[in-house]
């Protein structure tokens, strides 16, 4: 091998410090794109102070086994021939855990540095690693190096290069003796094309039934027989399956290793580990979840707090009776713009679309950008100190009972933004039931352009009294509506099958940087005001059209001036008639008329276009979501509480946005699914709102009539499919892989 | 209807067209609808984005910092 040809694959875990060390030895100058085939970076650089060695990132993975696109094109690239030695890199802090993808890439037989990072955090912490033992028990050389203090850099590229010169590393490690005996045996097996330093790692591979593996090696089918029998009699032999046989013997060849390599100082909780205590606690945890989620919501809605003091000072001054700003006086936008359209001498209709249609539309929106930048600031400080992680951890244990994965948690998290990525971030779940199903239940989770919603259901049921807990109410009843379909769900044949394995992280609890806290809050607070300029601003304009034009006595025109002015001109528009064609769905939820049909229509243009609707349907042009006005008008479309909070919950749950089910669309990749998934949510939505109106009446006004039957009987049949055992087959489908690191 | 009133509905109908195009070449929501990336961000948002990066890739970021 020339020496302008050496090429370096840096491998680790995630967050191992992989990036810092690739920036440090190459200067960032490199080429980034993606993997052949895949959406996963890619990136190859030169080394900066050698120009003929190049050095080719790996993704962050945890095995070699090839349930993920990273962990694919990583043992491809390692398997491919091209690189000349592995940067095998471990975070030092986390040895035990780091070790495991260590092992198995000394085992490819390539030529391996293993370089310990976070040298400095172990000495600090009083942590000993004998090197020398370790290297010897890897049979590869070990250097401690810290890529954030630049140590150690010097001696990790100077042995990379002699490793290079080598025929590669020769796994030292060895399994319990029945297993070696049948790894032996499989070698025999592998065809004679297969190098000396390679016949080890494909026997593993063949063991753990890893059909790529067997493809790469051209097994022959008699010898694929043989090697099956061997494994299938020591599976009986060890009572349990091969891939976890494996993983078991890894971990217990990393024990022994830590045993000999490694003295710990005395044990001292660290104050997030002190922390975690309570948080991940298996009784705490959810309990702890509930309570901050609570605190978040509540805090952003509540009366007292920044966000809705800033909505009310746009609601009262913006959009009401003007303001003063260094002693001179501003008029509204709605009077400045209603004087503009006066002075020009504007026509009705267009001052009619103008201000009834378009600033009243879009500014309802609007106003509730300041409670919409609080919750966003809340929520992204948790996910930046490190709770959200938490939570995906405490929820994977909920999840797994009713047999998601706490993977199907981060979709639900970043739907609390927007559903959109929510429904896309789906795309790497590999179990393929487990993608379907999270991608029919992200979008009950609340997104922020929900949170107009629920304000407006909160002012028409308490007004201006202090109802913190309505808000918080409908969250939950989107993290609900998930575990509860998920559980039903679980137990039909479309969804069986066992949780894919979800490894998480923890980082330590820390304050968020400042820059990517506001980054993450800019982000969502600037697609927002994005969506009212653009998407509401349009829907208004056509709901305008709608409500506006319609047919009296024959004719067909702009109803103020065709009706003479009567004020009850709407009940004749196009909105009206569509509204009445379609309300008598909504007759048990106790919400019929082509009012609350047309808002709940508007909904699935975008949530908080419900809002911008009901301020133009109901004439407070001049208010924004939050008036006092516009929620006394709401609720007198309604006869009870109850059918308002059926309005409420039908339509947080129902069929999202156009936008997210133009997504969910493309991730179902099939007219068939996306229709179970649409059909799924409407129709669930439409039970929750009858339970809630039927079950209203029935506690509360004492009334019973033939929808209260159907609702008990809803009731009955969720509780049967919730409480009812896991029926066994359903363990049986789609049995995903086994975890391949714990 | 007045040389005003047409003037500011032709305002309006070329913002209404202009929005419409927009929806239809880069959807409707948080610039991603179609369910790909069509490639309309900045790289850093594309970086940035949860839905061009998955799953894995937002777990990963939530877990920075490990120790």
């Amino acid at each position: 091998m020339a020496a302008s040809q050496l090429h370096v694959a840096l491998a680790g875990n995630p967050n191992c410090g992989k990036t810092t060390l690739f920036n440090l030895i190459t200067g960032q100058n490199g080429y980034v794109g993606n993997w052949p085939g895949v959406t996963v970076e890619k990136k190859e650089a030169k080394l900066s102070r050698d120009k003929s060695v190049t050095v080719t990132d790996l993704p962050g993975i945890y095995s070699l086994s090839p349930y993920s696109p990273e962990e694919r094109v990583s043992r491809d690239y390692l398997m491919s021939g091209e690189p000349d030695v592995v940067i095998q890199l471990l975070d030092a802090t986390n040895l035990e855990r780091n070790l495991y993808l260590a092992l198995q890439v000394i085992e490819t037989g390539l030529p391996v540095v293993v370089a310990l990072n976070m040298a400095d955090l172990v000495e600090k912490s009083g942590d000993k690693i004998d090197t020398a033992a370790l290297s010897k028990k890897l049979g590869a050389p070990v250097v401690m190096v810290s890529a954030l203090r630049n140590t150690g850099i010097d001696e990790l590229i100077a042995a990379a290069k002699r490793a290079a010169a080598t025929k590669g590393s020769v796994a030292e490690h060895t399994f319990d003796s029945a297993i070696e005996d049948v790894l032996s045996k499989i070698e025999a097996e592998l065809p004679g094309s297969v190098p000396t330093n390679k016949r080890r790692y494909y026997a593993v591979k063949l063991f753990e039934r890893d059909n790529e593996a067997a493809r790469a090696i051209n097994l022959t089918k008699a010898a694929a027989e043989k090697v099956e029998a061997l494994i299938a009699q020591c599976e009986q032999d060890c009572d349990d399956d091969a891939e976890s046989i494996i993983t078991g013997e890894r971990y217990a060849v990393i024990a022994h290793i830590m045993d000999e390599c490694v003295k710990k100082a005395p044990a001292t909780m660290s104050i997030s580990e002190k922390i975690d205590r309570v948080v991940t606690n298996r009784i705490l945890g959810l309990p702890l979840f509930v309570i901050i989620m609570w605190a978040v919501y509540s805090i952003a809605t509540s009366a007292d707090a920044f966000g809705t003091a800033g909505t009310d000072w746009v609601n009262d001054n913006l959009f009401g009776e003007g303001f003063e700003l260094f002693g001179m006086a501003f008029p509204s936008i709605p009077a400045a713009i209603e004087g503009f359209l006066t002075s020009v001498g504007a026509s009705d209709l267009v001052s009619s679309l103008v201000l009834d249609g378009i600033v009243a539309g879009v500014g309802a929106v609007l106003g509730f950008i300041p409670q919409m930048f609080v919750l966003f600031v809340l929520l992204a400080f948790l996910e930046d100190c490190g709770y959200m992680a938490r939570v995906a951890f405490v929820m994977d244990r909920v999840f797994r009972r009713f047999g998601l994965s706490g993977k199907s948690f981060i979709p639900m998290l970043v739907s609390t933004g927007c559903g959109v990525p929510g429904v896309l971030a789906t795309k790497t779940i590999e179990n393929e039931k487990d993608r379907r199903m999270t991608v029919m239940t992200t979008t009950f989770i609340p997104c922020g352009a929900k949170l107009p919603v629920i304000a407006l259901i909160m002012g028409a049921l308490v007004g201006e009294g202090e109802a913190s807990w309505i808000a918080p109410l409908f969250y939950f009843l989107g993290v609900v509506a998930v575990i509860v379909s998920g559980i039903m769900l679980k137990k039909t044949k479309l969804f069986a099958g066992r949780p894919t394995p979800f490894v998480m992280e923890l980082p330590s609890y820390h304050f968020p940087s400042l820059k990517s806290w506001w980054l993450h809050v800019w982000e969502r607070v600037s697609a927002y005001i994005k969506k009212a300029f653009t998407i509401i601003f349009a829907s208004t304009i056509v709901v305008w059209f709608l409500m506006n034009f319609g047919v009296y006595e024959g004719v067909f025109g702009f109803l103020p001036e065709i009706t003479g002015g009567l004020e009850e001109f709407t009940e004749f528009s196009i909105l009206a008639m569509i509204g009445r064609a379609i309300g008598w769905i909504f007759i048990p939820l106790g919400f019929d008329s082509w009012e609350t049909t047309a808002m709940s229509i508007s909904g699935l243009v975008a949530k908080e276009n419900l809002v911008g609707i009901a301020s133009t349907i109901l004439a407070v042009g001049d208010d924004t979501g939050l008036s006092p006005e516009l929620w006394v008008a709401f609720g007198g479309l309604f006869p009870t509480a109850g059918a308002i909070a059926a309005f409420g919950a039908f339509n947080l749950l129902c069929a999202p946005c156009f936008a997210a089910m133009g997504t969910i669309r493309a991730q179902m990749n099939s007219g068939r699914w996306t229709a179970i998934a649409i059909g799924y949510e409407c129709a669930f939505a439409w039970v929750v709102g009858l339970i809630i109106n039927q079950m209203y009446n029935l506690i509360a006004l004492g009334q019973v009539g033939i929808w209260t039957f159907v609702a008990l009987a809803f009731i009955a049949a969720i509780l049967f499919q919730l409480f009812r055992p896991m029926p066994k087959w359903a363990w049986d489908e789609d049995i995903a892989p086994a975890p391949a690191a714990a | 209807m007045g040389p005003v009133d047409i003037i500011i509905l032709a305002f309006i109908g070329v913002a209404f067209v202009a929005v419409c195009v927009r929806i239809y070449r880069k959807g409707s929501c948080a610039d991603c609808a179609e369910g790909v990336c069509t490639g309309h961000c900045s790289s850093r948002t594309r970086r940035a984005c949860p839905a061009a990066k998955g799953v894995d890739a937002v777990a990963r970021d939530l877990g920075e910092g490990v120790k």
